[in-house]
């Protein structure tokens, strides 16, 4: 695993665990945190590459 | 006699012996019928997705991976060294290995989770050969 994708991975478990620490949850949603930072990721390229183009 | 091991068979199902994931961590507790019957009066074969590797570590990587790329391309674009062009098409890569992504956390049947795993990798490759490609 490269540097960033470790990090992408370490920032979404720490959200993970806030939210469920939060709402008292006992269980951690990993992947709905990773789910959640890749979309923001992607939809961000979108629109600057969108953005360049025109 | 086929009688017996099928009503053996039928017990232990009902009894929940049958459908019992392997423990292990992960994603042991999903069961998954493979789709395939044992031949003796229809009895489910059952198989984890556990079997084809944890579900969050092969998806967590590939979901960690698309966030890099994706994140790269964008800083590059900003940076004046990656063509628009190139970033939209690797803007496309990226959204359809996370559309693969997703597609692959809803599965049930093993081979097609597989398959849009396969998918994702190849579109990861693929964008991955691009950003090499533009950073020379």
């Amino acid at each position: 695993m490269k540097l960033e994708e470790a990090k992408t991975l370490r920032s979404a478990l720490d959200a993970a665990i806030a939210a469920a620490e939060e709402s008292g949850q006992e269980e951690i949603g990993l992947l709905d945190a990773l789910d959640a930072v890749t979309e923001q990721a992607v939809a961000e390229l979108e629109a600057a590459a969108a953005k360049a183009s025109s | 006699m086929k009688a017996w091991i099928i009503g053996i068979l039928a017990a232990l199902s009902l009894a929940g012996c049958l459908s019992q994931p392997a423990r292990g961590g992960g994603a042991a507790d999903l069961v998954v019928p493979t789709g395939r019957t044992s031949g003796l009066g229809g009895v489910h074969v059952y198989a984890t997705l556990a079997e084809h590797g944890s579900v969050e570590w092969v998806l967590a990587p590939l979901y960690t991976r698309t966030a890099r790329i994706a994140d790269t391309a964008k800083r590059r674009l900003a940076k004046g060294r990656l063509p628009a062009n190139i970033a939209g098409t690797i803007a496309a890569q990226t959204r359809g290995a996370l559309d693969r992504i997703r597609e692959a956390r809803g599965e049930v049947v093993p081979d097609v989770y597989e398959a849009r795993v396969a998918q994702a990798k190849a579109l990861l490759d693929a964008a991955d050969e691009l950003l090499e490609e533009f950073s020379k």
